[in-house]
């Protein structure tokens, strides 16, 4: 089982993040950066792997099968490091209907792998993939608004939505909507792992390797500069340390904060850092006693030390969060002049527990490293900061295995883990609405549902933003789960590697995308 | 002819122990909390998208159904689908048990005999420096965990020197100088773990027969302690010895979990680990088959290697 999580989707907005000063990435000044140069064999060691791993789009959900999909294939859009949707094989977009239709008109004179050229038909019957009646596609899910997908001009696919949504074009930029060729008859043919993408397949063993090399008439410029990708799957974190250390690979993802300050100090190797919505929620069910109290959740909200987790746990390689999932990669994060910083205050701890009536309160909080590594000791520290708000929390280790099944959303206080969303209406929608459906808290609030659907539908930004914001101070005051920090995604890399100034955080490896986007400078 | 019938009765007994197997796997995965679905598909599967899954793979059909179907193809000698990836069991095994194959071959070819020399000599020279050394290390050889002198090995030898590689990810395209490097950490860390096993117990089968009163009355016979010990003890001990061997030989097939995660080896044992873990059960039941198969079928020979080593169940 993947140990990191619901969805690795979110959007760039760092911008956003210090302080709320905006600086649109267009201005921004940028110091000339060395071409980018070609060639290499470039070695990847690559966690989560499974034999299971597949060359299914439909089937993606670990970093192994996407980073190869992303090798070989092309989505519509992509997301640019600096959170801006660029597109890939989708030349443009506009919404029709106020966003109840989706237009995307295709680049001219693309080519598959095989020499095949591609259609709107391809495009049709990879979405289609997802959304057919005996699916098990983890994709399914985000399309359920979609009603149709037609194309009346060849160059021309449109998606019929059965609610309007303004952030149609952010879901088709999800690592499960990579375009494959589509077979007579119907269907895609995903087995053979042709696609549109910068490398062409040449070996893939799952759970063990695989091997792509540079496809040399790719359509897009200035990208996949290597000759070759190798990517060795290894499970096990310090063998795969170990692998990078002693040169056997060029760039590791997923590293632990406590291996990250190790390796800093090696002379070769240098530590890059996407700056993500990945985040950890404490989820208390509302309907367990006492967590129903919303008294109860707010004295329980002032007695964990977020600062001692992002520090101590995650090396300062994270964001301190504020109780809502919306994270500094989202465009409409509240600033803290809009919602303050919610601190470590025993005294109002306190408070709150006497307002709920009570001198003192014990309750059990599930964890275990599954979530990610560093849950058991994070869960401890809050054990300890909370002893002095005259709160008593034992500390419950579950087994690693089965986790998802047998303690989260069962246990009424756990720890967990999630990647962040795309956008604020994702994110929302996947856990927080009374419908949704990992609502992991079982917290609703009507206003906040309403709110969030006219968000939906609100082409206006400054209008759309006030709307979130004021979604989230809901969710800061009367929500049920505590987000103490967004984690950054951390790679090593040898010194030999080059990424782009910044490199982007929806998700590891640069949105996956490392492949393609950095190089060998010597 | 006693020989045959023994072997035929242990063949037999063989196979009924491994349907036992079967069904006991069949049935602990069953009981295992979670659900090869929700395994499968992870956490962003609907209960729609489970529902279809369970549908497509026969996990909706009664328990009792699905466990008579497979032992059906099984013994017709399909070994079924993968749950998680759907792919073909034959071709997701045959790689791996290639490669666990010859890690346990190349190991056993040089552990084996240094066992059985050491051992000898360590009976030979009883009480003497040399055998306490060999007593001493292999004591301690014994009594760390195989995966603690795999990192001891990675950190010595890989990290800190560079003479080897610290990844022994094998694969189809490589090359015989290819392969000898990156078995050797495996190898040594395996060999390790089986010879101290084996030394202690050729020394003491060994030490046992010399005690006895043929070897007494070949001493004062005058014979050199050399012919005493080729002659006369060594074929007296191999039986004891035989099973040792083989007990280790099983060992390094079914038992190098460990090793091939610390040294990214693509194993048999990883595949097994996977397939725990996605409750894939049909792998599982292939893949603990092969290693209770290869237990039995290793035992049936060192027994029979035993008796036929015994002049006595020959003459029978």
């Amino acid at each position: 089982m993947s140990q990191s999580g619901i969805t690795r989707r979110s959007f760039t907005r760092t911008a956003l993040a210090a302080g709320g000063l905006l600086i649109l990435p267009q201005f921004a000044a940028r110091p000339a950066l060395a071409q980018p140069k070609k060639g290499g064999r470039f070695r990847m060691g690559v966690q989560q792997a499974s034999v299971s791993d597949s060359l299914d789009p439909a089937r993606n959900e670990a970093d192994p099968a996407i980073l190869l999909g992303w090798q070989l294939r092309n989505n519509l859009i992509e997301i640019s490091p600096d959170g801006d949707l660029v597109g890939e094989l989708a030349e443009s977009w506009e919404p029709a209907d106020g966003g109840r239709r989706w237009l995307f008109r295709l680049r001219k004179d693309i080519a598959f792998h095989s020499g095949k050229a591609l259609t709107a038909q391809d495009v049709i019957e990879s979405f289609n993939h997802h959304r057919k009646e005996d699916s098990t596609s983890g994709g399914k899910g985000l399309l359920t608004n979609v009603t149709d997908i037609k194309a009346d001009d060849p160059q021309v696919v449109e998606f019929v939505l059965a609610s309007p949504s303004v952030n149609f074009p952010y879901y088709v930029t999800d690592f499960h909507f990579m375009i494959c060729p589509s077979r007579d008859g119907g269907g895609i043919d995903w087995e053979s792992g042709d696609g549109t993408g910068g490398y062409t397949l040449v070996e893939f063993t799952p759970g063990v390797r695989s091997l792509v090399k540079r496809n040399p008439s790719y359509w897009k410029e200035g990208r996949a500069h290597f000759d070759e990708v190798e990517m060795l799957f290894i499970n096990d974190a310090s063998a795969l340390t170990n692998g990078f250390r002693v040169g056997s690979l060029d760039a590791i993802g997923r590293v632990e904060p406590r291996a990250a300050t190790f390796l800093e100090r090696l002379p070769d190797v240098r530590i890059v850092e996407g700056v993500g919505n990945r985040h950890s929620t404490l989820p208390m069910r509302v309907m367990d006693a006492p967590f129903g109290d919303e008294n109860v959740r707010l004295a329980l909200k002032y007695a964990i030390d977020r600062e001692q987790w992002r520090t101590a746990v995650f090396g300062g390689r994270a964001v301190l969060g504020n109780d809502t999932p919306i994270g500094p990669l989202n465009k409409f994060m509240a600033t803290t002049d809009e919602i303050p910083q919610r601190p470590y205050d025993p005294d109002k701890a306190k408070f709150y527990l006497n307002k709920a009536g009570l001198s003192d309160l014990t309750v059990r909080l599930s964890t275990s490293n599954t979530p990610y590594p560093g849950a058991v000791d994070a869960a401890v520290m809050f054990k300890e900061a909370a002893q002095k708000c005259g709160i008593t929390i034992e500390v419950d280790r579950e087994p690693d295995d089965g986790y998802w099944d047998n303690v989260w959303r069962k246990a009424p206080f756990c720890v967990t883990h999630w990647d962040g969303g795309v956008t604020e209406d994702y994110m929302f929608n996947l856990a927080y609405t009374k419908d949704a459906s990992w609502n992991e808290t079982g917290w609703s609030d009507e206003r906040f549902d309403s709110l969030l659907k006219q968000a939906e539908s609100e082409f206006d930004e400054a209008k759309r933003r006030e709307l979130y914001v004021e979604m989230q101070r809901i969710y800061h005051e009367h929500g049920a789960a505590i987000v103490p920090v967004f984690m950054s995604h951390v790679h090593g890399v040898s010194n030999k590697v080059a990424t782009p100034e910044k490199i982007s955080g929806v998700t590891s490896f640069d949105n996956q995308r490392a492949s393609e986007r950095w190089w060998f400078s010597e | 002819m006693y020989l045959i019938r023994m072997a035929g009765q242990r063949i037999a007994a063989g196979v009924l122990t491994l349907l036992v197997i079967s069904a006991l796997l069949f049935f602990s995965i069953e009981a295992l909390p979670g659900d090869p679905a929700r395994a499968v598909l992870g956490q962003t599967a609907t209960p729609e998208t489970i529902a279809a899954f369970r549908k497509e793979a026969g996990l909706d059909r009664p328990v009792l159904v699905r466990y008579g179907d497979w032992l059906a193809s099984f013994v017709a000698g399909d070994l079924g689908r993968s749950l998680a990836s759907r792919r073909d069991i034959s071709g997701l095994i045959g790689d791996r048990l290639f490669n666990t194959l010859i890690l346990a071959a190349v190991t056993a070819l040089f552990a084996v005999p240094l066992s059985i020399i050491l051992g000898v000599a360590s009976a030979v020279w009883r009480g003497t420096l040399l055998d306490r050394l060999i007593s001493t290390v292999s004591l301690a050889a014994i009594s760390v965990p195989e995966f603690f002198i795999g990192y001891i090995l990675l950190a010595i030898v890989a990290v800190q020197l560079n003479l080897l590689p610290s990844i022994s990810s094998v694969h189809g395209g490589m090359s015989l100088a290819q392969w000898v490097p990156v078995l050797v950490l495996p190898c040594l860390t395996m060999a390790m773990a089986v010879s101290a096993h084996m030394i202690r117990m050729t020394r003491a089968a060994l030490v046992d027969v010399m005690s006895s009163s043929f070897i007494e009355m070949a001493r004062l016979k005058g014979l050199s302690n050399l012919r005493i010990v080729f002659r006369h003890a060594l074929p007296n001990a191999v039986s004891p010895i035989c099973s040792v061997v083989f007990l280790n030989i099983a060992y390094l097939i079914v038992g190098v979990v460990v090793v091939e995660v610390v040294f990214v080896y693509p194993g048999l044992g990883q595949l097994l680990v996977d397939s725990v873990a996605k409750r894939d059960f049909p792998v599982v039941q292939a893949t603990c088959l092969i290693f209770a198969t290869a237990n039995i079928a290793l035992n049936i020979i060192s027994d029979i290697l035993g008796a036929a080593s015994n002049p006595r169940s020959v003459g029978r």
